[in-house]
């Protein structure tokens, strides 16, 4: 891991060349998944991958040189491309220590680093005057609910002497109310849950779309990521409180997607299928099961993966358009008949359709949660069928209907956002077989 | 003008009473060391000339002498009958002296009067002496002590909210460090002294930014057209002084919690962690202005390359943080 993060700090030497960055996140993502060959649970000085690290690194990489291919108007326009480059790159290096590390206290201040890159990409490179509020919202719900999270991991440090995953769950149990609080509420915030997602709509719609991709695709996962590491320590408190959150999660993520199908811009749309996926995440977490937690690695991964293609779709339609709204864009199929196919397998896959890990991921969640009280079936499945209906409500109402007076002189996707999607979706397909493959 | 004989005497006569209430192994010695501080300190804020500077000087001038009566007269009472009040009043007047929350009203007026370098000197150096002996003699297990403490970092959180002076939403910060400062002296000397020698770091490089550019307050900063890496070092020596993780103003806040935690003062700790998030808001305000330069673009005003002691500084206050992290890879 530690050769990724130096590598990842030698990139900063080539902040002027665009190609160059991106060629070298996907050599870094090639080694790293050759790495892969020989993998089991690797615990060197205090650099420790997993299965569930090894997978959201890889998306990481994979993310950020999405971003940047994506962002190529950036450079066009010369808004600042080093500053840019160097904020992804810098990112990306937090990230991977983040995922890397195998001390509490160092991912805690990994993820408080990764703050400030997308505070500065949505302040710097968003859209209207708004994205100061938005980037302020951000930065404010996840420090505000973070901060404590300090003391509750020095509480934990200074209990146990020691916060190495290594010693995970061995040391001292704590059935302390307050430090179960401390410690989740940060995560719950990043996730984000419902009653703590009020941020990320915001920052999604007034964030460029790079910063869209890299936070529905990676950050919110370090939430998911860091609650199954802070889950050991606090489970005798788990088990009392885990028919509120289970409650939160289920009845937060049906809100949220009934919330999704009203919204009028695709981006905040997509933002809130967002908030609903992550409620099972949190539902897995909470049932703290080895088939939940297979289910929250399968849903991060393939989340990560579908978001950011949506993301990117809808980036894509906002630089030829000027607009994201559902009620301008329509009838696209008629103009850009090729990213028709694009929105049509995204959305599908969004929806949990068959041939997306997504499926297998509501699968594991579903027998899970419908295992800890067959009442939940109801919820969940609200959840499922409102997932379907809102991506097809997405993908009717952009791609059909009758013409737009908007868009008479659209092209369709370049080669690179060709491509662009293309490695969202292949790994994404490819990593059905995988997924169900390592965790049964 | 700096290096005039005269200022050069003060100057040295402050690092002398430095050295006397260091060294000294009697409160009276200690006092004349900061009696020493005061007189030698006047001619510096007075080297501004104006007459609100004046008027800063005799008001400086007025609260320390009142301040070192009341330290006077608290050693004195040491040796009185009524001896539980010795300590009270020393650390009342300590309190004085080092701005802290319920009697920080003089700072703000002597700051905004002051030059960048005087006020530095105000906010850090001269911080030294009082927090030296309050270490010597009064502890957080003091009832008063903990008011104090928990004023210093609530006031100095909230009142600067309301700020739009540069210098005040300094002085308003400092007021909350002194509230971390004395927590940390209550635990020992090498964690208070580490804070202290971080935070003057971090507010040295915020401070030589804004006398390079010479910004006293907020709406000057958009007319700055600063250059994006200016910006930058701007921003992050900001998000350093308010203790954001990846920097080095967050190792000495990291190490204090971990101590208040260790000793569950969960009170102090939780005040500290809500109002740093305060503090950061108000540093972030000032950030925005200075970024938002886009609209603006007066290229009459100059933008020079800060010189290089400034980078220096500023990559030791951003990266310090870094380079410690390493130690945990």
């Amino acid at each position: 891991m530690l050769k990724f993060i130096l590598m990842g700090s030698c990139m900063t030497l080539f902040f002027s060349n665009w190609g160059v960055a991106v060629t070298l996140l996907f050599f870094m993502a090639f080694v790293f998944g050759v790495g892969m060959s020989g993998f089991g649970l690797g615990l060197v000085n205090l650099i420790q991958v997993d299965l569930m690290s090894y997978f959201l690194s890889y998306l990481s990489i994979w993310i950020l040189a999405m971003m940047i291919m994506m962002s190529f108007y950036v450079k066009d326009h010369k808004s600042f491309p080093e500053v840019f480059l160097g904020l992804g790159v810098g990112m990306l290096i937090f990230l991977l220590v983040s995922f890397g590390t195998s001390d509490l206290l160092m991912y805690y201040i990994a993820f408080e680093t990764t703050l400030i890159p997308i505070f500065l990409l949505v302040m710097g490179w968003g859209y209207q005057p708004e994205r100061i509020s938005a980037s302020y919202f951000l930065l404010f719900y996840t420090l505000a609910a973070s901060l404590p999270l300090l003391l509750g991991i020095l509480w934990v440090n200074f209990t146990d002497c020691s916060l190495d995953y290594f010693f995970l769950g061995q040391g001292a149990q704590f059935s302390n109310p307050i430090l179960f609080w401390l410690m989740l509420l940060a995560f719950l915030v990043k996730l984000p849950v419902y009653f703590g997602h009020l941020w990320l709509p915001k920052a999604h719609v007034e964030a460029p779309v790079a910063g869209s991709m890299i936070l529905a695709g990676v950050l919110l996962k370090l939430g998911g990521y860091g609650m199954v590491r802070v889950v050991p320590y606090i489970e005798l408190s788990l088990s009392e409180f885990s028919s509120f959150l289970m409650s939160v999660s289920l009845v937060g993520g049906v809100t949220a997607s009934v919330i999704c199908i009203r919204q009028t811009d695709c981006k905040s749309l997509v933002a809130y299928s967002s908030v609903a996926h992550m409620a099972l995440v949190l539902l897995g977490v909470v049932i703290n099961s080895s088939v939940g937690l297979a289910g929250v690695v399968t849903i991060m991964i393939s989340h990560g993966l579908c978001s950011s293609g949506l993301f990117s779709l809808v980036g894509m339609i906002y630089e030829r358009m000027g607009t994201r709204s559902i009620i301008l864009i329509r009838s696209l199929i008629t103009l850009a008949p090729l990213s028709t196919l694009w929105w049509f397998l995204f959305a599908i896959s969004n929806m949990a359709a068959p041939p997306s890990p997504n499926l297998l991921g509501e699968i594991y969640l579903f027998i899970s949660s419908i295992g800890w009280w067959g009442g939940s079936s109801l919820l969940v499945g609200g959840l499922s069928f409102m997932a379907g209906a809102y991506n097809l409500f997405l993908f009717v109402s952009t791609q059909h209907g009758t013409d737009s007076f908007l868009s008479n002189s659209m092209g369709d996707c370049s080669f690179r956002e060709h491509l662009v999607l293309f490695l969202h979706m292949a790994p994404f397909i490819l990593l059905f077989p995988v997924l169900s493959h390592l965790f049964l | 003008m700096w290096l005039s004989p005269s200022l050069l005497l003060m100057i040295i006569s402050i690092v002398t009473s430095i050295c006397l209430v260091i060294s000294s192994p009697s409160l009276f010695i200690s006092w004349i060391g900061l009696e020493l501080n005061t007189l030698a300190f006047l001619p510096l804020l007075l080297s501004k000339k104006s007459k609100l500077a004046s008027e800063a000087s005799i008001k400086y001038f007025l609260t320390q002498t009142l301040a070192s009566v009341l330290i006077l007269v608290g050693g004195l009472w040491f040796l009185a009958p009524w001896g539980g009040l010795a300590t009270l009043t020393l650390l009342l007047g300590l309190s004085i002296k080092l701005g802290a929350a319920p009697f920080h009203s003089w700072v703000l007026s002597i700051a905004e009067a002051s030059g960048w370098v005087p006020l530095f000197a105000l906010l850090t150096i001269q911080k030294i002496n009082p927090l030296l002996m309050l270490w010597m003699f009064c502890h957080l297990s003091m009832p008063f002590f903990y008011v104090v403490v928990l004023s210093s970092l609530i006031m100095g959180g909230l009142a600067g909210l309301t700020q739009t002076s540069v210098r005040s939403i300094l002085t308003f910060s400092s007021i909350n460090h002194v509230g971390w400062l004395m927590t940390a002296l209550s635990f020992s000397l090498s964690v208070g002294a580490y804070y202290f020698l971080i935070y003057l770091t971090t507010l040295l490089c915020s401070i030589l930014i804004f006398h390079m550019f010479n910004v006293s307050h907020i709406n000057q900063l958009p007319l700055l057209s600063f250059k994006p890496s200016n910006q930058m070092l701007l921003f992050f020596a900001l998000l350093s002084l308010g203790g954001l993780p990846p920097f080095l103003g967050f190792l000495p806040k990291w190490m204090i919690l971990q101590l208040t935690v260790s000793y569950s003062l969960l009170l102090v700790g939780g005040v500290m962690i809500s109002m740093s998030l305060v503090v950061l808001f108000f540093y972030l305000r000032l950030m925005f202005s200075a970024f938002m330069m886009g609209g603006v673009n007066l290229t009459t005003l100059s933008s020079d390359p800060l010189p290089f002691p400034v980078y220096f500084v500023a990559l030791f206050s951003i990266t310090g943080g870094g380079l410690s992290m390493i130690y945990f890879l």
